[in-house]
């Protein structure tokens, strides 16, 4: 990020930017050739307008001639533009050619765009990384942030992991999108190109010297279209080479427990938040009243640090326990991030060493040698009223946040359970339901166990106004659970 | 059919429909098939629209009136310039003009009404349901469409419950649009009076017949692109899906098929004003008449073939690329050749500057400066950094702001005197043109800086070398907004009476030699030509 | 108004509503031109997506083409996805299988289509595939990981100038839509 700092803001520009490349310089002059085409046209055509509306005014006691057509002068005002667009037309199609022709290329770089940020593939070493808003720009370009951009360097002109490519090296982009459509665009380089989700598209660039150039998203692509903008850092080969390396020793360090500076782990965690947290809470930490609380805003959020990463690492109610998805790096980095983004403003951070103490010792690795425990010790029948009772407490902290504590639900997002088609229905089907998920209900076959398993489909089947009479012990349960595939996070991928 | 017999079959008609005078009271303009109250109903909603957009407007230059966001969430703000954009294309412009038409096209051609006065009145209403229908998506949940006025999906799939109703709304506009556009059709086709042949219409009523034409051809398929976004959202069809094998670029194709004609839609009927304005104040026949219909037609020929110069970035074959750049270029050719028979007409005539004229010039220099960038942007590797900046804003901007608002501007003060039978008031009309044309410009001007300096549009907020120029322009925006509210003043003073001034029959010197509309009494009756005319103005042939 | 204008009238809206209802359908017909266009002009890289008969080349050892490969996954679709090698060397007329790895990482049954797509536009149609998991819906047990091959052969007709072809492969989701047929 440090790189891209040199001048706090760019240099303000009337005309078209030159650019920094040869495809670059052929549009320039491709551009001041058509304007002074169009400025001369326009100096004879409003002359005559304005010589006109000057000397030919009845005030002046002009006598109005009274000729209408005149078949001379009009072939010659279409033949003249013609002819003149034939000369425009040849040096364009010349630019056109040579910018379609992205064959022969030193290297590859895929990007990708996303809803908002981009993310870019070094075909050739392997290097990946995203790259959106940096965290000061971030900051200051929220309602009422109360920060002047003009103090912000490259106020939304920055990024936290800008691209990096080396001078004198034909470098071949390849575009495409992962939702909607985006278009990347850096001035510099002389062109764009539109992200299109499903299919590729590709373009060039050749630059000769080092230096940071700054785009920006071109193509709408929902709110937060301005924020998502483009750094190019271009090196010579030698400090290039030392960037991949660099780069590729950083990615091969697993889960850092070092500290980290509060920017960064704020910028860290908003790709975390939008990959984990954002389905349910929004992407802008608005939530879904009724369902989903608020992340801006909210007590627990604004509250105690460390009973906010508790929550988040042990779950609660419909609150999914992260301690077993995130490790304790991207946790302190989500954690940081809510409370100092999403509209909150809390100022503090926590760092993963704090989290790794936080986790419960059977985390990730451990836990399936946990369920295949529990599998050998078999689980004793229960009778209907004890498994009515312990169904009534599974409920209320598993499922009310979601299907509310009556089971009325709330409509169309959740389904009521009274009555539901499901719950009064086939109970193999409804158990399959509950172990698996299904669309936004989560799958519990492995976050229950057997006993509060079989209790709460139980209690769905009797209470919250239904009354199918029927049971299933946690016996059943079990078996079922142990035909599941194991929960392992393999997300290396 | 001789003239007696016509005279005979419109009194008969009359008693059909509508026996000496408009219904009283608010009914009258409910049920009303008569082409004026319904040419005054449309032009009264569309200058509605226009404030109504403008507002849109304001809000967007509020926003960007200083970097960092103030006043709006960037969703909202996304909803406001789609917003704008509808509601100004389908709800100021294209209304605007079809008043007009509704107007002047059967007096101009010595008809007593449109030809098919029911549809009429049923169209005029149903562009109310839908533009009603259109604002209420601002109040649902989720917003109003915010993914731009081109409703490109995937984004336009992710609004929230707004989605079918702005797609119905869209259906209704469209089927509004259709219908008006047959009435027109078949009002010049006939119900020309004895002796109007073709070639001795006014250019209004030619710019009108042949934009009817591009709206019968593409309104249709604009409908069914939009069609298409509904089932692919509620019925599991894949036409813009990839995952299903379809291809949202096939969506850019489909709506710039019908895209760019709509400009052209936009615009020539706003030429054909110009083109009947410019030789009554030049005291002069319009030059060129026949080379101003022909290139009308090659203009609306051409609008079919170059849409895809709106999607050079968008991944084309290098063969597609070159073909769109050339044919676009051609587009060059027709417009400079009616921007040169507009000077021709001037020279040498004997102007005066009423402020029609003025807008009308004004209109004159100011679209062929929005030309001019046109041209600039069909050289497609220049396009590749003109698009989607505010370079394009700036540029659709001229062609409809300064061009087509404009000159619906002058056709309202051209015009006002016959309609009402009272004269404007000429200064405060004076006032209102300059304020409105150099806000337009400050407005506008600048944003081309912007885009060549890169500023992409459609962004709530900008890096800060930006700021200047989106300042000044804000100003210029606010000016001009609020001058506008001369014209309303302007209007309301006029059908209340005016200046007091009498006006005569032809209002502007010697105008009955340019339109028949001038023979007729200020304001004229409620019907007019039931007996056809038997004298054809025909200087401008 | 004469009954003859009424009759003209109605002739001339008959017809001009014809044209607004051909129009309507033009709009449709050109989503199957569109995709006749692709398949000319290799639009969009957008490509066929039917195998073709194997059928033999004489294969030209003098030349060399490199083919790149490229996967995605479309709105973080819960899955692995990758090529087993980024790019490969190959000679028109011969015939090479390259897998691909695709796992579904969720607890649940995935349905999931993979979208073909070919850079430059131009090359896709010399670029041909006998075999491929991209002709066909892809169904993933849960947690499944499998190996899938692609077939291909690019026909030496291709024109000399293209040396690096890109074929990307964007996996789609469709678990939701295919439960709702």
């Amino acid at each position: 990020m440090a790189l891209g700092l040199e001048t706090a803001q760019a240099e303000y520009k009337l005309n078209l930017m030159q650019g920094v490349t040869k495809l670059s310089h052929d549009v320039y002059d491709l551009h001041m050739l058509i304007l002074w085409v169009c400025v001369v046209i326009g100096i004879l055509v409003f002359g005559a307008m304005f010589y006109s509306i000057y000397y030919h005014r009845k005030s002046k006691g002009h006598q109005a001639a009274q000729f209408h057509e005149n078949t001379t002068v009009e072939i010659i005002w279409t033949i003249i533009p013609t002819l003149i667009l034939v000369a425009m037309a040849i040096p364009a199609t010349k630019t056109l050619l040579e910018m379609d022709d992205v064959q022969d290329s030193d290297m590859s770089i895929k990007v990708t765009g996303w809803q908002w940020k981009w993310e870019y593939d070094y075909l050739d070493n392997g290097i990946h990384f995203f790259s959106s808003l940096d965290e000061a720009s971030n900051k200051a370009r929220q309602i009422g942030s109360g920060i002047d951009p003009r103090s912000v360097p490259h106020y939304l002109l920055n990024v936290d992991h800008p691209l990096v490519i080396p001078t004198k090296k034909k470098i071949r982009f390849v575009f495409t999108a992962a939702d909607v459509l985006h278009s990347w665009w850096v001035p510099d380089f002389g062109w764009k190109k539109d992200a299109n989700p499903g299919f590729i598209n590709e373009a060039w660039t050749y630059i000769e010297k080092p230096g940071t150039f700054r785009g920006q998203c071109t193509e709408l692509c929902g709110k937060d279209h301005g924020f998502m903008p483009i750094v190019v850092i271009a090196m010579d080969q030698p400090d290039y080479d030392a960037w991949v390396k660099k780069t590729k020793e950083e990615a091969q360090k697993g889960p850092s427990l070092e500290n980290q500076s509060h920017d960064e782990l704020v910028s860290k965690g908003a790709a975390i938040y939008s990959k984990n947290c954002s389905t349910c809470h929004l992407p802008d930490g608005k939530g879904v009243p009724g369902a989903f609380p608020a992340i801006g805003g909210s007590a627990v959020v604004k509250g105690d640090i460390n009973a906010q990463a508790n929550l988040i690492i042990n779950g609660k109610g419909g609150m999914p326990a992260f301690g077993k998805m995130l490790k304790a790096d991207e946790l302190a980095q989500v954690i940081t991030y809510t409370r100092n983004a999403l509209g909150n403003t809390v100022g503090d951070e926590i760092q993963p060493k704090a989290v790794q103490e936080m986790l419960p010792k059977t985390s990730a690795a451990a836990a399936k040698p946990a369920v295949v425990a529990e599998k050998a010790a078999p689980v004793a029948d229960m009778s209907k009223d004890e498994l009515l009772a312990l169904g009534q407490t599974v409920y209320t902290s598993n499922c009310v946040s979601c299907h509310q504590a009556e089971g009325q639900g709330n409509p169309p997002m959740f389904p009521a359970l009274k009555g539901s088609a499901v719950v009064t229905g086939d109970i193999n089907k409804q158990i399959d339901l509950m172990l698996n998920g299904k669309g936004m209900m989560p799958g519990f076959g492995h976050s229950l166990k057997a006993a509060d398993f079989a209790a709460v489909v139980t209690f769905t089947r009797n209470a919250l106004g239904n009354s199918v009479n029927d049971l299933v012990q946690p016996s059943t349960i079990q078996k079922l659970q142990a035909e599941m595939p194991a929960a392992n996070d393999d997300d290396e991928d | 059919m001789s003239a007696a017999v016509a005279e005979h079959d419109d009194h008969h008609d009359d008693h059909e429909h509508h026996d000496h005078g408009p219904e009283k009271g608010l009914l009258r303009w409910i049920i009303t098939t008569n082409h004026k109250d319904i040419g005054t109903l449309y032009l009264f909603f569309a200058l509605a629209m226009f404030f109504v957009g403008g507002t849109m407007a304001m809000v967007i230059r509020a926003e960007l009136f200083e970097p960092g966001l103030q006043f709006v969430q960037p969703q909202f703000f996304n909803s406001m310039t789609t917003m704008h954009a509808l509601v100004m294309v389908f709800g100021a412009v294209m209304p605007g003009f079809v008043g007009l038409a509704n107007w002047m096209v059967p007096m101009m051609i010595g008809a007593p009404d449109m030809a098919l006065p029911r549809m009429n009145n049923m169209s005029f209403w149903m562009l109310v349901a839908g533009i009603l229908l259109l604002s209420t998506t601002l109040f649902m949940e989720g917003g109003a469409p915010a993914g731009g006025w081109t409703l490109y999906p995937p984004l336009v799939l992710q609004t929230g419950k707004a989605l079918p109703f702005a797609i119905f709304s869209v259906h209704l506009l469209g089927i509004s649009s259709i219908m008006g556009a047959i009435n027109i059709i078949a009002t010049i086709f006939n119900m020309r009076a004895p002796g109007m042949t073709l070639m001795k219409m006014p250019l209004f009523v030619w710019t009108w017949l042949i934009t009817a034409f591009l709206l019968i051809a593409v309104m249709p398929v604009f409908a069914g692109a939009v069609t298409m976004l509904l089932t692919d959202k509620f019925f599991d069809t894949s036409f813009f899906d990839a995952a299903g094998g379809g291809d949202p670029v096939l969506y850019q194709h489909i709506f710039w098929f019908f895209g760019h004609p709509e400009v052209y839609i936009m615009i020539l009927p706003t030429f054909g004003v110009a083109s009947t304005i410019i030789p009554v104040f030049a005291r002069k026949p319009l030059f060129g008449y026949s080379s101003m219909v022909y290139a009308t037609a090659s203009i609306a020929f051409l609008s079919f073939i170059v849409w895809a110069h709106h999607m050079f970035t968008v991944g084309m074959p290098i063969a597609g690329e070159l073909y769109f750049m050339y044919a676009t270029m051609l587009i060059a050719i027709p417009t400079g050749v009616k921007v040169f028979n507009w000077t021709a007409t001037m020279w040498k005539g004997a102007m005066t500057f009423e402020t029609p004229m003025l807008f009308s010039i004004a209109f004159v220099v100011l679209f062929t400066i929005g030309g001019f960038t046109g041209l600039m942007m069909s050289i497609a590797p220049s396009d590749f950094q003109y698009h989607d900046t505010y370079f394009i804003v700036a540029h659709f901007h001229y062609v409809l702001v300064p061009s087509s608002i404009f000159i619906l501007m002058a056709a309202g003060y051209y015009w006002l005197p016959k309609w009402t039978g009272h004269m404007y008031n000429e200064k405060i009309g004076q006032l209102h043109f300059w304020l409105s044309t150099i806000s337009v410009n400050i407005l506008f001007f600048p944003q081309h800086f912007l885009g060549l300096a890169g500023m992409p549009r459609r962004i709530p907020d900008y890096a800060v070398q930006f700021a200047d120029w989106n300042m000044i322009s804000s100003i210029g925006g606010f000016i001009f907004g609020a001058s506008q509210l001369l014209f309303l003043y302007i209007v309301i003073d006029t059908i209340k009476g005016g200046t007091g001034e009498k006006v005569t029959n032809e209002v502007w010197e010697d105008a009955h030699k340019h339109g028949l509309e001038w023979t007729l009494p200020s304001p004229p009756p409620y019907h007019t030509f039931t007996t056809p005319p038997t004298v054809i103005p025909t200087e401008h042939v | 108004m004469s009954e003859e204008n009424k009759q003209k009238n109605s002739k001339l809206v008959t017809k001009l509503v014809v044209v607004v209802l051909a129009m309507f359908g033009f709009g449709y017909a050109l989503v199957p031109l569109y995709d006749v266009l692709c398949d000319i002009t290799g639009l969009n890289g957008k490509i066929e997506g039917v195998a073709v008969q194997e059928q033999s080349y004489v294969v030209d050892k003098s030349r060399e083409v490199t083919v790149e490969f490229m996967t995605s996954l479309n709105e973080s679709a819960p899955m692995v996805f990758r090529a087993e090698m980024n790019k490969i060397k190959v000679h028109p007329g011969e015939y090479y299988t390259v897998n691909f790895y695709a796992e579904n990482k969720t607890d649940k049954v995935m349905v999931a289509q993979a979208i073909p797509s070919i850079s430059p536009g131009l090359a896709a149609q010399y670029f041909k595939k006998t075999e491929c998991f991209c002709f066909t819906e892809q169904t993933f047990k849960p947690r499944e990981g499998r190996t899938m091959p692609v077939r291909f052969v690019i026909d030496p007709k291709m024109p000399q100038e293209y040396k690096l072809i890109t074929l990307a492969y964007t996996f789609f989701d469709n678990t939701e839509r295919s439960l709702k047929k």
